[in-house]
């Protein structure tokens, strides 16, 4: 398998949320609501305050291995994203020098600190994105947003973004076979074509995609009632939900480090 | 397009040719209101077309577009073929019961699970009629349907076309197509009416077809070479 068509495939995994993940049976409100706590919750971490996101993290991988979720899978899907957030706070250690802590000889500074609290949050928002992802997918997440009354058109336009990016890969993967094949012994694409490839792309997918918009049209599509979702709200997602917000919070609010520790020393 | 008027019996089966350019396929997007006449009505049983009742009319009409990868998008081909039947809000059984008979019509039941992206060409084009038999149309619209199947899928094609039971509408290059399926044909040119007439009337009229940018078809341009060189022979 090439890897547009890898790319595409991946982009699918969200149109068949994993049915051997045990939440499977909760309503997608559920899992959204839960997901947009996390985020809230880690995002107002203070970037000094690693000890927190770590007990974020503790939750995020507490919550992957109860629901049989990857983390590897994601760090493998989406490497470059990872890579991308390394270079979000890269300048912390170099600018702030003011030693925090010591451990052993090393004096570790406060910047750098900061560096691996943003790395990790991050980290953790991308990794519960992708959670949310593969066990709710594309629909089951609209057809929260149109529960919670967000307007018809913001759930139109991400659900078309959502699918042109498919059809810009096709694209993309069809443009680049065309010019290999007609640029031998050559790596990557020459920049003097960039522009024009870019373009032709561009208008390609355009003219793709309002195709695959008739062709949706003509088969009924309407967000209301495509999103309008056949699950039923049960019983065990409301024992999720109050269960995923008591623990994010104890987990975000109590120094639970500081708690293990007092517990293992006695103390 | 300009002065076009014509009306089609219910069952009927009507082949569209004409040069490119002649306004074969803006002629089907006018019937499913894709695009609307700046003057005049499209009828369809009696209603005319109108972003009022789109809704309904393209649950009367479906139409398979001629590049099938535009007309999948959806990851496995159930859930593509339970689209439509899904919008117009079918209960989740008869949504399955269509799905299944739509799958079993087309002979692609066994791809029920499938991606979209491991089909084949032949298997794609099949996939597509099923999501718009799903919604048990009355009419069938299609834009050159035959265009890269290969002989075999082509000839599966044409035996499901002919299977197939209400208003056929076929546009396409592919005489031997029209002649194989369609009984009537509308010979466009430059955005009217040309000809209007008996399939054969028309597909067996060399001139009329030359002075329109079009040709024999292979079957009887065949058929012709063959006898001459019989007659030569002789």
């Amino acid at each position: 398998m090439d890897k547009w068509t890898e790319a595409r495939r991946s982009l699918q995994m969200m149109e068949t949320p994993g049915e051997e993940s045990l939440y499977r049976k909760i309503h997608p409100l559920a899992k959204f609501l839960t997901t947009i706590l996390f985020l809230v919750l880690v995002t107002s971490c203070a970037r000094d305050h690693l000890d927190v996101v770590l007990a974020m993290g503790v939750w995020l991988y507490a919550y992957a291995l109860i629901g049989g979720l990857s983390a590897g899978q994601c760090f493998r899907k989406m490497w470059g994203l990872f890579a991308l957030l390394f270079f979000v706070g890269i300048a912390n250690p170099i600018l702030d020098r003011v030693p925090a802590l010591t451990v052993g000889h090393v004096v570790i500074s406060r910047g750098m600190i900061a560096f691996v609290s943003l790395f990790l949050k991050g980290a953790l928002a991308l990794l519960s994105a992708y959670f949310l992802a593969v066990t709710t997918g594309m629909n089951g997440i609209l057809s929260a947003l149109l529960k919670l009354k967000v307007p018809v058109l913001l759930i139109n336009v991400i659900y078309l973004i959502y699918r042109y990016l498919g059809l810009m890969i096709q694209e993309a993967s069809d443009v680049w076979t065309a010019y290999r094949l007609r640029a031998p012994g050559q790596k990557g694409i020459h920049f003097s074509v960039w522009g024009s490839l870019v373009g032709s792309m561009m208008i390609r997918s355009m003219d793709k995609a309002e195709k695959v918009y008739q062709s949706m049209e003509l088969r009924g599509y309407k967000p209301e009632e495509t999103f309008a979702g056949e699950e039923k709200w049960n019983k065990e997602s409301t024992v999720y939900l109050l269960i995923c917000l008591l623990s994010l919070c104890l987990f975000r609010f109590l120094p639970i480090f500081s708690l293990i520790g007092s517990i293992f020393m006695g103390r | 397009m300009d002065d076009l008027s014509f009306m089609i019996e219910k069952g009927e089966s009507v082949g569209i040719i004409g040069p490119n350019g002649a306004g074969k396929s803006t002629l089907l997007k006018l019937m499913v209101g894709l695009i609307f006449p700046q003057e005049g009505t499209v009828l369809i049983d009696s209603e005319p077309v109108g972003k009022k009742n789109l809704s309904g009319i393209r649950q009367k009409i479906g139409y398979v577009f001629q590049d099938s990868d535009t007309q999948l998008f959806m990851p496995t081909v159930e859930a593509d073929v339970g689209f439509a039947p899904k919008n117009y809000g079918l209960g989740k059984e008869e949504v399955k019961r269509r799905v299944e008979e739509a799958l079993v019509k087309t002979g692609t039941l066994d791809l029920r699970s499938r991606s979209v992206l491991e089909l084949s060409g032949g298997q794609k084009k099949l996939v597509s009629l099923a999501t718009v038999l799903s919604l048990e149309p009355e009419v069938l619209l299609f834009d050159e349907p035959t265009i890269a199947l290969d002989p075999k899928n082509r000839r599966r094609f044409i035996e499901l076309f002919r299977e197939l039971s209400g208003t056929k509408i076929i546009v396409s290059h592919d005489l031997d197509l029209i002649l194989d399926t369609c009984s009537r044909t509308i010979l466009l040119g430059e955005g009217k009416i040309v000809c209007d007439s008996e399939t054969k009337k028309i597909l067996y009229d060399q001139q009329l077809l030359e002075e329109n940018g079009l040709e024999l078809p292979l079957m009887i341009e065949g058929a012709k070479r063959r006898k001459e060189y019989e007659d030569s022979v002789h």
